[in-house]
């Protein structure tokens, strides 16, 4: 995207780009919007775009007959990005759909709710570590026999085309493709996973809480509050995640509670944490044991799993990555080696 | 001040008072919180200078007071001769300028049994006293506005005698001071003079940060002693449960007073820094009195 036409928008963050209208009364500005927003989306195929109405003066009924006959005059491929969402008293509605969350967390920026005092920018996504962490989960779910699309790479590990097919071009030594463009690992990338690894705090831009209280909450407890708030974007990992993927860990308790956050965006607002314990604050102290971590990340590979009503479960590359960066190296390489089939990294490696 | 042990404190009261008074009296303040949160536990004091003893119903304070206060100067009990108000009032004196009813056990005068009563009714909004009267002189049984939240549904000692709920206690302070008055207290606490507000808070954050988890419970036992003793009120009274609280732990000059108050008191054994304090009372707001003040407000 051209700062050029970033400007003709006016919220624009990583892919996704949107209009606002406050107090729409007639359809004509909607519909200028609509095209707008079509004929960018239309020359941008990894692009997504919302229209967000604020106190809409028109009933929902005819914005969803006005929407019905936009989105039939476009190609689906365009309609399947396009979402219209109407924010009022306090509650968000939309069409075809309500928003997901990943949605209105662009949304809420664009209508100017921003950010907690808790949020941050997060660096630049590193998008070869985010196909490598997808690839990964695809070969530990035992799924390589059937390759992901270099799409379905790209949907996944919330990265543009050209920059899934620069990271897979990399990755090409211990790729396996196929004609329908597919990809899969045909063995595993020991070099990448060792340099992952080390690297994950980076990758993931991991963030470490402390308590203040003097009183820390159990992660038990903290898990417990979680899971009242049901956030779509927020999954546990770590050793109750590792415990469910591989219920013979050698682990005894839980020293941390590692959740890995969905980011799509650059904007990230961790201010769920304050509601989880306001006596957790950010730390970069490595003396003083944290009792939160969160692990930021682009790619949703492995987020849909339940670990228990009301919670997700991180995916086991995530998982696996907590338990090296909580220092119980020994259970993930145990762990690591039984998904390879019980060979080590380096047996199933190049 | 000095450091006092809980039960051994109540157990000299226990046996000092006839059996047949104990259903009057409620021990309050930080001995009866002491009791509650380290009574097992012989080798924890409470570092406090009086003992409040609160006698119910109203309506038998006088008659109640009088003979409580009697067969304790009968049992060897003494006055308290040092400090502000150690003289016996006089017929003559106004009500709230009495002195209270403080009594020094026998051969002790570092700490002393003060005798409370409770509000008449729910219409009173200020502190009264009423009037007793003793062989000894005129004095005056103090009664704050939500005292009688402290002689609502008490905990029973292991020596017969009552003691307030300390959730009660924290939910009388709270109230008590919806904002940071400059009153300060009567005497000193580790030669400093505080606010009273400041005192009364640190204290909410102090039961609330040795009740832990049991917070969780205090809604509950609110709105049931709320209902209680404030029947036409207790809605509007709970809109204000934590605005006093909100300005202290946002402060650090009033929090720093609370502390003082806290590490020479109930908190003295396990004392704590004005961060601990104030995530306490940032806990305490967030996960017990927002949704208090929501949901029943």
């Amino acid at each position: 995207m051209t700062n050029r036409e970033k400007v003709n928008f006016d919220y624009s963050d990583d892919g996704v780009v949107g209009a606002v209208k406050r107090g729409l009364r007639s359809v004509t500005a909607l519909r200028a919007s609509f095209m707008q927003l079509a004929v960018f989306l239309a020359a941008h195929q990894d692009a997504r775009g919302f229209i967000v109405l604020e106190d809409p003066v028109i009933s929902d009924d005819r914005l969803r007959e006005e929407w019905a006959g936009y989105t039939g005059a476009v190609l689906p491929e365009v309609a399947e990005r396009l979402s219209l969402v109407k924010h009022a008293e306090r509650e968000y509605t939309g069409w075809p759909l309500r928003p997901d969350s990943d949605l209105l967390q662009h949304v809420r920026r664009a209508l100017g709710q921003g950010l907690s005092a808790h949020g941050f920018t997060l660096p630049r996504a590193d998008c070869p570590s985010m196909v490598l962490i997808v690839l990964l989960e695809h070969l530990l779910s035992g799924a390589e026999a059937e390759p992901l699309t270099v799409k379905s790479v790209g949907q996944r590990a919330g990265c543009s085309y050209p920059s899934v097919a620069a990271a897979l071009d990399k990755l090409d030594p211990v790729l396996r493709r196929t004609p329908q463009r597919g990809v899969a690992l045909r063995s595993f990338p020991v070099r990448q996973w060792r340099a992952l690894v080390l690297e994950s705090r980076n990758v993931r831009s991991s963030r470490y809480y402390q308590d203040r209280s003097g009183q820390p909450r159990r992660p038990a407890e903290l898990m417990q509050r979680l899971a009242a708030m049901r956030l779509e974007h927020v999954a546990v990992g770590g050793v109750p995640a590792a415990s469910a993927w591989y219920p013979g860990l050698d682990i005894a308790g839980n020293p941390r509670l590692d959740l890995c956050v969905h980011a799509p965006g650059k904007q990230v607002d961790p201010g769920f944490v304050q509601a989880l314990d306001p006596a957790l604050q950010e730390s970069d102290d490595p003396s003083t044991p944290a009792q939160l971590a969160l692990h930021f990340t682009r790619s949703r590979a492995g987020f849909h799993a339940e670990l228990s009503p009301g919670l997700r479960r991180a995916g086991r590359v995530d998982s696996l990555l907590d338990l090296y960066d909580l220092r119980f190296d020994q259970q993930a390489d145990e762990w690591l080696e039984v998904m390879l089939g019980g060979v080590t990294p380096e047996g199933r490696g190049q | 001040m000095m450091d006092l042990s809980p039960a051994g404190v109540l157990r000299a009261i226990a046996q000092a008072i006839p059996k047949d008074c104990h259903d009057h009296i409620t021990v309050i303040g930080s001995l009866a919180a002491g009791y509650h949160f380290f009574g097992h536990r012989p080798d924890v004091q409470v570092r406090t200078k009086d003992v409040d003893c609160v006698v119910a119903p109203a309506i038998e304070a006088v008659a109640r007071g009088q003979d409580i206060a009697q067969r304790l100067l009968n049992a060897g009990w003494t006055h308290r001769t040092v400090g502000e108000f150690s003289q016996a009032g006089t017929e003559s004196d106004p009500d709230e300028v009495l002195p209270a009813i403080r009594l020094c056990p026998p051969g002790a005068t570092d700490w002393y049994l003060e005798i409370l009563t409770i509000a008449a009714s729910e219409a009173q909004t200020e502190l009264s006293w009423t009037r007793i009267e003793l062989p000894s002189g005129h004095f005056g049984m103090p009664a704050f506005r939500f005292s009688t939240l402290l002689v609502f549904n008490p905990l029973l000692s292991d020596f017969g005698l009552r003691y307030a709920r300390p959730e009660l206690m924290a939910l009388a302070n709270l109230l008590e001071h919806p904002q940071i008055g400059m009153q300060t207290m009567s005497s000193t606490i580790a030669d400093r003079e505080l606010k009273r507000a400041n005192k009364d808070l640190g204290r909410v954050l102090a039961i609330a940060r040795l009740s832990g988890a049991a917070i969780q419970d205090w809604p509950d036992s609110w709105v049931q002693a709320l209902r209680a003793q404030f029947p036409t009120t207790w809605r509007t009274l709970v809109g204000q449960t934590g605005t006093g609280l909100r300005v202290l732990v946002e402060s650090e000059e009033n929090l720093e007073e609370a502390i003082w108050a806290n590490n020479n008191g109930l908190l003295a054994a396990e004392p704590v820094t004005a961060e601990q304090l104030k995530f306490t009372g940032l806990r305490l707001l967030q996960d017990v009195i927002v949704p208090f003040e929501a949901r029943f407000g």
